[in-house]
């Protein structure tokens, strides 16, 4: 079990590199005037501009610069206050160490290990990427966790009533609603809820920082719209065909009521499927609502990639890119892991050579 | 008498508006942005861009501001002369303190500060050569200063101090309180530039402290603060709270108990937060000023308010040198701009006025333009504004009525002789012109595709206007390509002086922003128009060479422009003047055509129920009789 | 949003689908429509009766009897049978048909034509009324021509990205699933490709080829057949070493036969199902990049959607009309694909 997380990890971390890599060089296929705002390309003569990019080294080669991405991945600062006076590369570190040469740290400096992925060029210029990503990080899952509760716990029980009284009038509803949410485009179903919300109930219409506990209800209704007419689609069907399976028909011959049966054994064995997407759903949440987050104006996750890539925050889409990278590979690798330890019928070692 | 007549009746309605304002003025004034305008840099003497400076110009102070009329007065110094207009002295107060993010005192101001502003700019290496270019072409020795550290080594040039500055440039600091500038030469408008950002002061306290790297990348919770406020809190892309300065010099101005900067998506957006209480202004969008103004039982009707205008004056640049998307040089365009006639054409046959209803759908005559240079940029010794003088030399006048530089007749007889010429030439018509919008903005196109009628309706025969669009940098994607025929673009000065405008537009000057980046100017080859633009050049720089009387030069600069727009080298198009709904009076606020000091939160006359139209016509009517 | 779909994508589950998971949540309503009648009525019942009561001898009848030695079984007989059972998808369908026909004769019945449409300030935001049918645009141009004209556009593009999506889908999850080299290459690309936010890649192109409802339509055809192809190649892998599979090919039937007569009516409840979902997807997909600014300005139902998002507060109208024509659209591709794919499902075939 631990080679294979580890064989697994290495895996999803060639992955993640390789996607990185693959990000990185395709964003410097763009011409270097991106770099800068339409006013700085008002203002600056061409010799200006060349001087600038060249002081951060974004004239070498991309290869090149892909190699100084990774190597200062792992740096040796040098700090002095809150700002870093020199910073070293890992094999710079090492190189200096082993020739046996000090660093030199003058009186008051200090010093200390970092993670760096370079700063943010154009969305918040100066600060280091991963600070950005933490600040938005926060807003995001509040908003995500808080919907993925909601429409867990309404999906599943919604779920369940429509399959105990299939083709009744809530199942027929919920199908309805179902069809509604999955067919109609979000921006639309948005749209109506916006209104609704707004003119009926008074609700803010995009998020307000001075009230955001008001701001951020209609924001987690529509985000929950969605995940709840998912949850509530698919424990329907899982239990209707649950239902007509011969376990169930035994458990019921043998004088079982429908609700033991239902919960003893259906439940019990629909959260087995739902234990592997539920860490992913979990973990994505800190990646924010794209949609969601642009439609109420809430400073999370969600439009980061949108707002950094026309801005050519080459670093910040790097890091972005990153991390939903280990996310997502996160997401899916604790989910099989979760699902294993909750159903010992799986097992995740043995059948890897069976094929 | 007229005047007499008209000031006393002003007064009387400002009067009797005071009589009326009862309401509550604002103690916290919500301000709005729009996402494409949030903070870069907070390094002032880093940025260029209004987005920063918008609200830098509240924290750091320089040298001067100006004040609601546009007048210079003092910020940090309180009194400012020169002998001979080359070696300028700034006295400076003695009690400015820097304060931290917290409001906290952290060191003295003193005239050392201001050197070590000048230093960091002019540093190579700290700088990263950004803001340099009006000092290097003003004060002495700072080119060499800046080539000078270009050449160090990176370390090197990072720990230098102002020694070698004092040493080589034009600046020097005799006591604490005094700043002396000497010039490459004479500039009566220098103290204009004093209130721009390249000569803002650094506390070398907080240099010590960050080091000039941390201080190039500095955030709001490391930033010193001198100027009315410091910013106490700020969420990227959300809102930023600025906070009065217990430590402010001037007890005199009014300040606000807090500031905040919200972050909106649209201008819809902006106005739903209005509408809820949120924001405390708006600039309303076409729908929405519509909706208003058409329903008179709307709550707003009565809160229109037209804006005063921007410091921006926004032109037809003209493409003389287009290509196509292979990178040939596009001929047809290229003949056809490059004649006299097809330009006059241009120039006498468009009426925008229904474009500009698309800018300001009540009264679109008030955005019309007809000087390339702003208004309020420089004003004669007899009071009369600069742009006044070119219009009467044009012959035109802004009447509100008609869109008076449209002329039918003419402009038939223009279309009739650059048909015939341009036919012989062997150019077919009508010629393509391809102007270009961006992406994803619909206003922007429909705003395209009524100057498409506006252009074809008279000049039909000679052009027809093809809309494209591009996705994210005009810059990159469509002018250094050189894929227009034309773009509209908003000039705003640095300083107040017309070689702002004009001197963009020189030919054979690489430094000529326009001409050599807009224009193309020096890329076309047709020897007329070379020919022309060789003699308008002359002029601009006869006038550029008179530095001892103001008048002269400004006369001069005058003939100057006017010779360029009545050869319709470069066309002038419309002042950005929109509607908005606000709690501030826009008449308080630091109106300047030139600089960076238009979002300064001071001194703001407020009404927390939102100025009415009526109100604000009698500010208006006051101001303008001033 | 578009992050939502793809929920597996690791080379290990990709590889060994370990437990087969039917969680294919978007997707269908597979259960068959026929209840049967075992469960509680039968239970019940076994207690209140006794035993000899419950049953009978059946009597003999030779036609019945033939019955059971042949079937006229036909799949896409039945097919059409099951799909004409579905009322809603029936109807949709049928609404949806109307609505595809009226969209080349209604702009024939205004007075307007998209061509010639001028902005006029005087007339923008006008209400419906006998003049516009629709009310007027914020540039003051007749809504009902561009509504009909952007209903057009729309389908014709979601049209072509669905087919494109389809077929690239279907043939590289055929090559996928079948040949087990490759299958580590396409599972490493599918993984890459998948992994990278779509919006890099468009904004990229944009940038470097132009931008035209043309260009978009190739460029998501070229990262739109991700899911289908995943799809397709799932099942291949499924069923092509199934035991009648394995006897079919031991019989010496050929190749194409398995995967066409074996194989094939597997896929195409899935390929349908896909398909359909796509023309919403794309729709959907195309309002998005619309608000990035990635689209090229031409009417279409997403841009005039973006454009509404603007103005529906006070106008409702500019919301209302391509909202409803969107949402039929959507609901009845929805519908039709979920009925259409329960139909080809061969297990629903009694």
């Amino acid at each position: 079990m631990l080679r294979y997380c580890i064989k697994r990890l290495l895996q999803s971390l060639i992955t993640v590199l390789l996607i990185v890599s693959i990000v990185f060089l395709l964003m410097r296929l763009l011409p270097t005037d991106y770099y800068f705002r339409e006013d700085e390309l008002m203002k600056f003569t061409d010799e200006q501009k060349n001087e600038r990019l060249e002081a951060e080294g974004l004239l070498d080669p991309p290869l090149v610069q892909l190699g100084n991405f990774y190597r200062n991945m792992i740096q040796f600062q040098v700090t002095k206050g809150k700002s870093v006076v020199r910073a070293y590369a890992l094999d710079q570190y090492i190189g200096m160490k082993l020739k046996g040469e000090e660093i030199p740290v003058a009186k008051g400096q200090k010093t200390q290990w970092a993670f760096n992925l370079g700063v943010s060029r154009r969305v918040s210029a100066g600060q280091p990427v991963q600070k950005v990503i933490a600040e938005k990080v926060g807003m995001s899952m509040k908003i995500g966790l808080t919907s993925l509760a909601i429409s867990l716990v309404i999906g599943v029980v919604l779920g369940v009533m429509q399959a105990r009284r299939k083709d009744g009038i809530l199942d027929r509803v919920g199908i309805g609603y179902t069809v509604f949410v999955n067919a109609v485009p979000h921006l639309v179903s948005y749209s109506l809820l916006l209104i609704l919300g707004n003119k009926v109930f008074g609700l803010p219409a995009i998020y307000k920082a001075r009230d955001p506990v008001n701001s951020l209800i209609l924001p987690v209704v529509c985000l929950a719209l969605g995940s709840t007419a998912g949850y509530m689609l698919w424990m329907r069907r899982y239990m209707v065909d649950e239902l007509n399976k011969d376990y169930i028909r035994l458990a019921k011959l043998k004088g079982m009521s429908t609700t033991a049966v239902m919960f003893r054994h259906v439940l019990k064995n629909a959260f087995v499927p739902l234990a592997q997407y539920l860490p992913y759903s979990i973990v994505f949440t800190v990646g924010g609502s794209l949609l969601v987050e642009s439609f109420f104006s809430i400073p999370g996750m969600g439009p980061m990639l949108s707002t950094a890539i026309p801005r050519y925050d080459l670093n910040l889409v790097q890091a972005i890119v990153m991390f939903y990278a280990i996310l997502g590979v996160l997401g899916v690798f604790l989910g099989d892991l979760l699902m294993c330890l909750i159903d010992p019928r799986i097992s995740l070692v043995r059948k890897g050579e069976s094929r | 008498m007229k005047k007499m007549l008209s000031v006393v009746l002003a007064l009387v309605m400002a009067l009797s508006v005071f009589a009326m304002a009862n309401a509550e003025p604002l103690t916290n004034y919500v301000d709005y942005q729009t996402q494409a305008n949030e903070v870069e840099y907070w390094c002032i003497q880093h940025s260029q861009g209004a987005v920063d400076l918008n609200v830098l110009c509240n924290c750091i102070d320089g040298l001067l501001t100006n004040n609601a009329n546009g007048e210079l007065i003092g910020c940090v110094a309180t009194d400012w002369f020169t002998d001979d207009g080359s070696v300028w002295t700034f006295k400076l107060r003695d009690n400015v303190k820097w304060v931290d993010c917290e409001g906290e005192y952290m060191a003295d101001l003193t005239s050392a500060d201001f050197l070590y502003g000048l230093e960091f700019v002019l540093n190579y290496h700290k700088n990263e050569a950004a803001n340099t270019s009006m000092p290097i072409e003003m004060i002495k020795g700072a080119g060499d200063y800046y080539e000078y550290t270009k050449a160090l080594p990176a370390e090197e040039a990072m720990a230098l101090g102002i020694d070698k500055l004092v040493e080589m440039v034009g600046i020097a600091a005799p006591d604490d309180y005094t700043v002396v500038y000497t010039l490459i030469a004479p500039l009566g408008y220098f103290p204009t530039v004093a209130t721009y950002s390249c000569l803002s002061p650094i506390s070398p306290a907080l240099l010590e402290e960050i080091g000039a790297d941390g201080y190039r990348n500095v955030t709001f919770d490391t930033l010193w603060y001198n100027g009315p406020y410091y910013v106490s809190e700020f969420v990227d892309r959300s809102y930023k709270i600025l906070t009065p300065n217990p430590l402010y010099y001037n007890p005199d101005d009014k300040l606000f108990e807090s500031v905040t900067v919200q972050m909106v998506n649209s201008g819809a957006e902006a106005f739903l937060l209005y509408e809820a209480g949120e924001i405390d202004n708006v600039t309303l969008t076409q729908d929405n000023l519509k909706a208003i103004y058409d329903n008179p039982e709307d709550p707003f009707h009565d809160y229109l308010i037209e804006m005063r205008p921007t410091k921006y004056s926004y032109q037809f640049h003209l493409n003389y040198h287009q290509k196509d998307a292979e990178g040939n040089d596009y001929e047809p365009w290229n003949k056809a701009i490059a004649n006299e006639n097809f330009r006059l054409a241009w120039y006498y046959g468009i009426d925008l006025t229904d474009w500009l209803a698309r800018t300001n759908f009540i009264n679109p005559l008030s955005c019309e333009n007809y000087t390339y240079t702003a208004k309020g940029v420089a004003t004669m010794s007899d009071g009369r504004d600069y742009t006044d003088v070119v219009r009467e030399k044009l012959g035109l006048d802004y009447d509100y009525t008609v869109y008076n530089r449209f002329d039918a007749e003419k402009a038939a007889a223009y279309v009739a002789a650059a048909k015939e010429e341009l036919t012989a030439a062997g150019v077919e018509l009508p010629v393509k012109a391809s102007y270009w919008v961006k992406a994803g903005n619909q206003p922007a196109w429909d705003s395209a595709e009524t100057l498409k009628q506006c252009i074809e309706a008279n000049l039909g025969e000679l052009v027809e206007l093809e809309i494209n669009t591009y996705v994210s940098s005009l810059a990159q994607e469509v002018r250094n390509p050189s894929l227009y025929s034309f773009v509209i673009n908003g000039w705003g000065a640095d300083f107040g002086d017309p070689v702002n405008f004009l001197g963009q537009e020189t030919y054979g000057d690489d430094n000529a922003y326009y001409a050599q980046y807009y224009s193309k100017i020096n890329e076309a080859s047709d020897e007329k128009l070379i020919a022309t633009y060789e003699e308008f050049t002359e002029l601009v720089n006869k006038a550029k060479a008179i530095n001892d009387d103001l008048d002269a030069r400004y006369n001069a600069f005058a003939d100057a422009e006017v010779y360029m727009i009545q050869h319709a080298l470069i066309v002038p198009c419309y002042n950005n003047i929109e509607w908005q709904l606000s709690k501030i009076n826009p008449y308080s606020t630091i109106y300047c055509a030139y600089g960076m000091m238009t979002y300064r939160y001071v001194n703001y006359d407020t009404n927390a129920d939102g100025f009415t139209t009526a109100e604000i016509a009698a500010y208006k009517e006051a101001a303008s009789a001033k | 949003m578009a992050k939502k779909q793809h929920k597996r994508k690791t080379v290990q589950e990709l590889e060994q689908p370990v437990v087969k998971l039917d969680v294919d949540y978007s997707a269908v309503d597979k259960e068959p429509k026929k209840e049967r009648p075992y469960g509680r009525a039968y239970l019940g019942a076994r207690s209140a009766m006794p035993e000899e009561q419950l049953f009978e001898f059946a009597e003999y009848r030779p036609q019945d009897a033939e019955r059971t030695g042949y079937s006229n079984y036909s799949y896409w007989k039945s097919v059409w049978q099951n799909f004409v059972r579905n009322k809603p998808a029936i109807i949709m369908s049928v609404v949806f048909i109307l609505l595809f026909i009226f969209t080349f004769v209604a702009e024939s019945l205004s007075q307007y034509d998209v061509a010639t449409l001028r902005q006029d300030n005087q007339s923008i935001f006008l209400l419906p009324s006998s003049e516009h049918w629709f009310g007027t645009t914020q540039a003051g141009k007749d809504y009902w021509v561009i509504t009909w004209y952007a209903t057009r556009v729309s389908l014709a593009l979601a049209g072509l990205v669905a087919v494109g999506q389809i077929i690239a889908g279907t043939v590289i999850g055929l090559v996928w699933g079948y040949v087990r080299k490759l299958d580590r290459f396409f599972t490493e690309l599918y993984n890459l490709i998948d992994n990278i936010p779509t919006i890099i890649y468009m904004t990229l192109i944009a940038l470097m080829v132009g931008q035209s409802l043309g260009i978009m339509a190739v460029t998501m055809i070229a990262f739109g057949w991700l899911g289908t192809a995943r799809n397709v190649r799932n099942l291949v892998f499924m069923y092509r070493d199934r035991e009648y599979n394995l006897a079919s090919r031991c019989l010496g039937t050929r190749l194409w036969r398995v995967l066409f007569k074996n194989i094939f009516p597997y896929l195409i409840s899935v390929i349908v199902l896909r398909l359909t979902l796509a023309i919403p997807g794309t729709i959907a997909y195309e309002t998005t990049l619309s608000y990035l600014g990635l689209i090229s300005e031409e009417y279409s139902l997403g841009i005039l959607l973006r454009n509404a998002r603007d103005s529906f507060l006070r106008y409702p109208h500019m919301l209302i009309f391509p909202a409803v024509i969107v949402s039929i659209i959507t609901i009845t591709f929805y519908l039709v694909g979920n009925a259409f794919s329960d139909a080809c499902d061969p297990r629903n075939h009694v």
